[in-house]
């Protein structure tokens, strides 16, 4: 068992986990932080999107155990407390950028992530941002007009 | 008052949060985690089930076909399917036991202690062969359904034609790569099996679980858990995992879920059916369509599952939407040996769309006419008879919606310019645009709706909110946000007062699967009829006439006005008033199946699309640059729901025109992970235009018809299309990716 001390979503959290556990099951499995989805397992969806250290991540592929104490981790249950979270999280809705919503936490992550660290976006930067990311029920229209209108340019 | 109103959806903030709970996002206390012993080859007889002497399987539950309690199939349309296969294997990955473990890890560890033994018999393999096959001994094949339609004189029609065009056209599985994988959990309580899973028709489920576990109908409730999409692929496949769920839940006594993972499931789920048509028609020089005789082949894997019910409404819209006067079509479902194909959005609609749309730019190309024009000349107008002999009275809007299109995409210009560019040689990059007129015919085929007696009800409570109990899905399509804007306008109350949770079948009646676009149409009619009813009760309880306005009734004689509160506290004072009505089935909706004539559909949607691509002459790589719709489908209840399904829709058919492409090898899937099976992402999208017409229909709820499936009919061959006007090529297959294109242009020499 692996021992560590990270701060998840602005609250410090001890936790225990087996050597070869991705940050994915840690976080659903001993967290109940469900709200991070495994679509694939192999880095090619998104679902699992998670914000590491300020770095946009996919928990799927990432170990455990390579965290060290202090490891600062942002999930979706986490981005509804922050003012940028929260209005991205309501141009979702109101585009109906959302349908079956499985895709979506990690869609909310990657334009958290984009735009915390981006003032100036245009259907380019969108496109290039959200390409780890896979929906297959809306056809992507709606969820760049959602990252626009959080963006404050619509 | 709802009608036409952008609401939000009602579950939106729970998933934007991500807080709404899928299946995998639950536990029980002591559950178990399944997985399944499935066979390693296509065909043979099971000979053994070999467990490894040296693992310690004691706490291990292990189901094999001697520990079925009731009946060893999968009930669906023809009881064919083992659950367990014991003897034959039909395909590669059949299950042949189940096993349980305390978690994932473990049940990982033991099934790779299983070894699976079979003596292997020759398969039958892709649709090549099959095609092959059939061309030179049809009679060696296995045939699960054989509809023909036939229509005035086909030797007449060719006799008068001035041209015989022919053309082969192919298409290949689609994966629905819904992003939540399948998932079922089953759970024993007072002697009842309760079923929770990612699934479209809980009352197809019920059925299947009662005859497995050899328990009563009643003895099984299925529960739908909130469902990540699903497109059909969770149609006819939760049956099987929630048979599975519940016989290891028999075994052990103790709650079994089961998730697949990604390579399980687009290994062995269903997948839409690959399709072979020929179509040769006999064609006047002005390009109207006389005669065409067609044959139609799907492969349909190992049990006949839902084939028969795709392949019909295949063949039904394999004339597009041109109004034919000699039509002879052949179709067959023919047995094969792999993993059953199922219903995926348009069932069976977009393989004969392709075929017909495409074939219909054949002609034009090979005739040089305008695709354009040679379509005005064939459309269906009211008045008209289809193939089946119906005659359309109503309703028919596709003439506006290609014109609509023609106008929106500026087509006759484009068209003309691009293809004279095909020729020139400077340019890298070709551009083309292409276009197809299709339409969907709503609601189950024939009489199917007849048989269903779909029952929906609606439930008054005493503190004044009204529940709308319904067996139809949310997955994602938004039912959980309609039918309130649907009952909330009949009875003109607020919206905030009703609620349509996800259904559970102790609670609401079969009101029908979530299918075939017949929800809204269907269903959300069944639920304007209760609130009559409602309203009718009301009446009855005051003893006068009443109108609901906003929320308060105004009863007209003693103009007393009582808020809808007030008044379901008094109507509904002791227990909830519960109100279930059944669909009155149009009387004149005449089918016979024998023959295929009549009336196949009560009602059809319409829709024109128009792609244009870039091309680029050295790669073949091919970019989708604006995508224009427009569709017809009677009244949009919500229309950014309804733009979200056009949108969604029109992007998963781009995909399997483009390049959704999932090849056999020795019966496997090649492409069975999300690294190789490829879907569209938001790089590869095209500017979209969206445009809805409405024309209402007059027995849908406030006019809607369905919509679901309409956008995955046309936007495949609109690509096709669109490679033709560019590279001159009539490329006959989908997807259209650089390889294919290089195929073809090997064959004709040019590289
Ligand atoms: S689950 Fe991590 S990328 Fe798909
Ligand atoms: S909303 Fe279903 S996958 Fe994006």
């Amino acid at each position: 068992m692996i021992k560590r001390k990270w701060q998840i979503n602005g609250k410090v959290h001890n936790i225990q986990f087996e050597e070869e556990s991705r940050l994915l099951d840690v976080l659903r499995d001993r967290l109940g932080l469900t709200g991070t989805k495994e679509g694939c397992g192999e880095g090619e969806c998104g679902a699992c999107s998670v914000i590491i250290d300020g770095e946009l991540k996919l928990g799927c592929l990432q170990l455990a155990a390579v965290l060290s104490d202090g490891t600062d981790i942002l999930t979706i249950e986490g981005v509804e407390k922050t003012a940028l979270g929260k209005r991205i999280q309501k141009s979702f809705l109101e585009s109906n950028a959302v349908q079956c919503g499985f895709c979506t936490p990690g869609m909310v992550m990657a334009t958290y992530y984009l735009l915390s660290n981006n003032k100036n976006i245009d259907r380019r930067t969108i496109k290039t941002a959200l390409s780890g990311n896979l929906c297959r029920c809306t056809g992507y229209r709606s969820i760049f007009e959602a990252v626009e209108l959080a963006s404050g340019r619509k | 008052m709802y009608i036409g109103k952008n609401i939000d959806r009602t579950d939106g903030w729970d998933k934007v949060t991500g807080k709404i709970k899928f299946i995998a996002d639950i536990q029980m206390p002591d559950m178990l985690f399944g997985l399944t012993v499935r066979s390693p080859v296509s065909k043979g007889k099971l000979k053994e089930i070999k467990f490894d002497k040296n693992f310690d399987f004691s706490d291990i539950t292990v189901v094999t076909a001697k520990d079925i309690k009731g009946e060893n199939y999968i009930h669906i349309i023809k009881d064919d399917m083992p659950c367990l296969a014991s003897g034959q294997i039909e395909y590669l990955g059949e299950p042949v036991a189940l096993i349980a473990a305390k978690n994932i890890r473990k049940a990982y560890e033991a099934l790779r202690h299983i070894k699976v033994e079979v003596e292997e018999e020759t398969p039958l393999l892709g649709l090549e062969e099959i095609v092959k096959t059939y061309k030179r001994e049809p009679h060696s094949l296995t045939y699960f359904y054989q509809p023909q339609i036939n229509k005035g004189n086909i030797k007449e029609g060719f006799d008068e034609a001035s041209y015989i065009v022919e053309a082969e056209f192919y298409t290949g599985f689609q994966e629905h790569l819904y992003l939540e994988p399948q998932g079922m959990m089953t759970y024993q309580k007072n002697g009842k099996f309760y079923c929770v899973g990612s699934l479209q028709c809980p009352y197809y489920v019920r059925p299947a679980v009662a005859k497995v576990t050899g328990k009563k109908e009643d003895d099984i409730v299925i529960i739908q858990a909130p469902t990540g999409g699903a497109f059909g692929g969770k149609e006819d496949y939760p049956s099987l995992l929630a048979a599975h769920t519940a016989l290891l839940c028999q075994k052990s006594g103790k709650p079994v879920m089961m998730i697949y993972d990604r390579e399980e499931d687009i290994s062995f789920t269903t997948k839409r059916h690959p399709s072979y048509v020929h179509h040769k028609a006999g064609v006047m020089k002005d390009g109207k369509i006389l005669v065409l005789e067609s044959t139609i082949l799907f492969d349909a894997g190992a049990y006949v599952t839902l084939s028969p019910v795709v392949l019909s409404r295949g063949t039904l819209h394999a004339c597009s939407v041109y109004s034919i006067p000699n039509v002879r079509i052949t179709a067959k479902a023919v047995k094969s040996n792999i993993p059953p194909p199922g219903a995926f959005r348009g069932f069976g609609a977009p393989q004969t769309l392709f075929a017909m749309e495409a074939f219909i730019d054949t002609i034009a190309h090979r005739l040089k006419l305008s695709p354009y024009e040679v379509r005005r000349k064939n459309l269906l107008k009211t008045g008209s008879e289809m193939a089946t002999g119906q005659q359309l009275t109503e309703g028919v809007a596709i003439d506006r919606c290609l014109d609509r299109l023609i106008s929106i995409s500026d087509f006759k210009k484009k068209f003309e310019i691009y293809r004279k560019q095909s020729k020139s040689r400077e340019t890298e990059i070709l551009k083309g645009i292409g276009i197809a007129t299709v339409l969907h015919g709503g609601s189950f085929t024939g009489s199917g709706e007849l048989m269903l007696k779909s029952k929906a009800a609606i439930q008054l409570n005493p503190d004044g909110t009204l529940e709308i109990l319904i067996a139809n899905t949310d997955m994602g399509q938004g039912v959980q946000t309609i039918f309130p804007q649907i009952a909330a306008s009949k009875l003109n109350i607020p919206i905030e007062l009703v609620k349509c949770p996800l259904p559970d079948t102790s609670r609401v009646p079969n009101s029908g699967p979530t299918v075939a676009s017949r929800t809204t149409m269907i269903v959300g009619r069944i639920i304007t009829l209760c609130c009559d009813e409602l309203l009718n009760l009301f009446e009855k309880h005051y003893k006068e006439k009443i109108k609901i306005d906003n929320g308060i009734l105004l009863l007209t004689k003693s103009k007393k006005r009582i808020p809808f509160r007030k008044a379901a506290s008094e109507i509904a004072s002791k227990k909830p008033l519960y109100i279930e009505k059944q669909y009155d089935f149009p009387p004149e909706q005449v089918w016979d199946e024998q023959n295929y004539k009549g009336t196949a559909y009560p009602v059809y949607s319409w829709g024109a699309i128009a792609i244009e691509v870039e091309v680029n002459k050295y790669t073949f790589e091919i970019r989708p640059v604006n995508l224009y719709t427009v569709y017809e489908i009677g009244r949009a209840i919500n229309p950014k729901s309804a733009i979200g399904q056009l949108e969604g829709g029109s992007i998963q058919a781009l995909g399997y025109g483009l390049m959704e492409k999932c090849e056999l090898k020795n019966g496997k899937f090649f492409q069975n992970r999300l690294q190789t099976y490829i879907i569209p992402t938001s790089e590869d999208m095209p500017e979209i235009k969206t445009e809805i017409i409405e024309v209402p229909y007059p027995r849908g709820p406030f006019g809607a018809k369905g919509l679901g499936e309409l956008p995955h009919n046309g936007v495949a061959p609109a690509l096709r299309n669109a490679v033709l006007n560019a590279l001159g090529i009539e490329i006959n297959e989908i997807p259209i990716n650089p390889e294919t294109i290089l195929k073809y242009m090997k064959n004709r020499g040019l590289v």
